[in-house]
């Protein structure tokens, strides 16, 4: 199966600041990749640069084999985007909204009108078709962004935070509706997201982000393989691990492109994170049989190493967390103990749904 | 082609869902009310000056055309310069404002689809207002007649005169439109945009104290020296160019204001 979403060493600049720096990833067709990480970390950022809303400062991202860059028309009209705030007009009714999308989006005008109820039906909107958007609640425009991100079903959907500020229910209801996106296996979805629980339900892929810089990207089995070495535990836990820098893993891809910055070197060795490599340092890095011969580094081992430009990723790790140190320590004991309760309740509710999702992608 | 159509019906569509053009409608049908009545006067004052004294007027110029429509519609034209501001601020301002630039700019259509989409419903609605100074003449040609007892509506002039005027309210747009792609604010756009009509239609008063080639170049920037020549019902390539040229410009800046954005 042909790679889907192909991105290498995508990187945005604001200034002087990397908002996302050299991010690699592949999606094959039908997979759903959980995208994680702080808020500032770059998702929204990754993702504009995906549907061709930002342009990148260097790297490339391809849609189904187009460049997001040289034919921008042929990657818009693959995907389907859902940014944060659901982008309606609050002065049209909800049936002109998705007239209007599904023309721009260049559905064929036989099939408009199908499109339209369908997108309606499956967004659950069908009910508020004729009322101005303006006057509906926040759920049901959410929703109504969530049907115009289908219409003329993309091969590709990017959802941005589709629960943020939803009720319960509401959540439930988005949630279920990705579900059914998802098994379908005709898209493949990006979805972005704070809610650990939902990328455990919904997605087979996890990518996590930290100030731009790519922590991990596996299958959360994976994930538990490297950094837990098979042992059971949630994705909460997992995902502390790696935010918290107790722990790095290069990816299937091979991740292990060093950045050599004196200045951020220097950080490090003055901050108190500096244990955080040394964690990792001790026991044979399981992320190591990962890395592949795609690094440029000659030896990616996180063996320990005092020069300044050879770096390990549980280095840069630290890095990225070095502006946050002061904290750091007194956060470690707190997430820690959290990462142990939060464990305890989730081990039991995530496992079947997960494993259905595998199985419809292969 | 297809894609323009559609944000020109989407701009549309919200725009007769808000009052903003039911109160432009009404506001500028007040205001050429009262620059209708104000002409008329100066007519009647006229007419009866002819009356009394037929050796200083000559009544056969007095016809209702050129005293009463002409100047009536050449006034119109500060009225474009005061409602297109307001009708052009919304256009791309607020899709920034509201993230749904996002949405226009995510999808498979072009800029410059985007632009003229967005232009097209400007204009169109702006001559929907043009639209209301035709009452003027239409209700003269009903109820007034002139000396020689036929229609005192030179029909073939008062259409070249509307042309002119909606050749100036399609640069009023397309300079408002490049306003509004700059800022994400609306009401910086109908500021700034009114300032700069104002301006343009203000220049040639100030060009009448300067000197020498200021005075020849504030003269040539005037619009209403432009929008006179149609309104006299004549068809110079100098104000086709004029209007044209702001046109152009206009929009291509738009063009270019709207491409730039995917690079900041």
């Amino acid at each position: 199966m042909a790679m889907m979403i192909e991105v290498e060493g995508l990187t945005k600049l604001y200034r002087e600041r990397a908002a996302v720096n050299a991010l690699s990833f592949e999606l094959k067709a039908g997979e759903v990749l959980g995208f994680l990480g702080p808020n500032g970390a770059g998702k929204t950022t990754t993702m504009r640069m995906l549907t061709g809303f930002l342009p990148p400062t260097s790297g490339t991202a391809r849609v189904a084999g187009f460049d997001v860059f040289e034919s921008p028309l042929e990657v818009k009209r693959r995907i389907g985007y859902l940014p944060e705030q659901p982008p309606v007009y609050l002065d049209m009714t909800v049936r002109d909204y998705l007239a209007f999308c599904a023309r721009i989006k260049g559905v064929h005008r036989r099939d408009m009108r199908r499109e339209i109820e369908r997108a309606l039906d499956a967004a659950r909107v069908a009910d508020v078709q004729e009322r101005l958007i303006g006057n509906l609640s926040k759920g049901y425009r959410q929703r109504v962004g969530l049907a115009q991100a289908i219409l003329g079903a993309p091969p590709v959907l990017i959802l941005d935070e589709p629960t943020v500020g939803l009720d319960p229910v509401q959540i439930i209801e988005v949630r279920s509706l990705i579900r059914d996106l998802a098994s379908s296996g005709q898209h493949t979805i990006i979805l972005s997201t704070h809610i650990l629980s939902e990328v455990t339900e919904l997605c087979q892929k996890v990518l996590i982000l930290k100030s731009g810089e790519k922590l991990a990207f596996d299958t959360i089995e994976g994930l538990r393989q490297q950094i837990l070495e098979g042992r059971q535990a949630s994705l909460e836990e997992l995902y502390l691990r790696l935010i918290e820098g107790k722990a790095s893993v290069a990816s299937a891809d091979g991740d292990a492109t060093a950045p050599t910055d004196a200045r951020m070197t220097g950080q490090v060795t003055a901050s108190p994170a500096i244990d955080a490599p040394k964690a990792v340092d001790q026991k044979p890095s399981p992320a190591q049989p990962m890395a592949t011969s795609a690094a440029p580094e000659p030896d990616p081992a996180p063996a320990p190493k005092n020069g300044p430009d050879v770096r390990t990723d549980a280095d840069r790790v630290s890095d990225v967390q070095a502006d946050a140190t002061a904290q750091g320590d007194s956060r470690h004991a707190a997430s820690a103990a959290k990462s142990d309760a939060i464990e305890a309740t989730t081990d039991a509710d995530k496992g079947a749904p997960t494993d259905n999702r595998a199985q419809a992608a292969d | 082609m297809r894609n323009t159509l559609a944000i020109a019906r989407k701009e549309l569509n919200i725009y007769f869902t808000t009052p903003l053009p039911y109160a432009l409608f009404a506001v500028s049908t007040v205001f050429m009310g009262f620059f209708l009545i104000g002409v008329i006067q100066k007519f009647q004052q006229l007419s009866l000056a002819a009356l009394r004294m037929p050796e200083l007027i000559d009544s056969s110029l007095l016809n209702l055309t050129d005293l009463v429509v002409l100047p009536c519609i050449h006034q119109t034209g500060l009225l474009v310069a005061l409602t297109a501001p307001f009708l052009s601020m919304r256009l791309i301002a607020e899709e920034k404002r509201q993230r749904t630039f996002e949405l226009l700019m995510t999808a498979p259509v072009r800029p410059i689809e985007l632009v003229l989409g967005k232009y097209l419903s400007g204009v169109l609605i702006l001559t929907l207002t043009l639209a209301l100074a035709f009452l003027a003449p239409a209700m003269l040609e009903r109820f007034a007649i002139s000396v020689d007892g036929q229609s005192g509506i030179e029909w073939n002039t008062v259409r070249v005169a509307f042309l002119g005027l909606f050749l100036w309210a399609s640069a009023a747009m397309a300079i408002g439109l490049f306003v509004s792609a700059l800022t994400d604010s609306q009401a910086v756009a109908a500021i700034i945009s009114l300032l700069a009509l104002i301006l343009l239609w203000s220049v040639g008063w100030m060009g009448q104290s300067a000197e020498g080639v200021v005075q020849t170049v504030l003269i040539h920037l005037s619009a209403p020296n432009h929008l006179m020549g149609f309104v006299q019902g004549l068809v110079r390539l100098e104000d086709l160019v004029y209007f044209l040229s702001f046109v152009a410009l206009g929009l291509f800046l738009s063009h270019r204001a709207i491409e730039g954005q995917r690079w900041t």
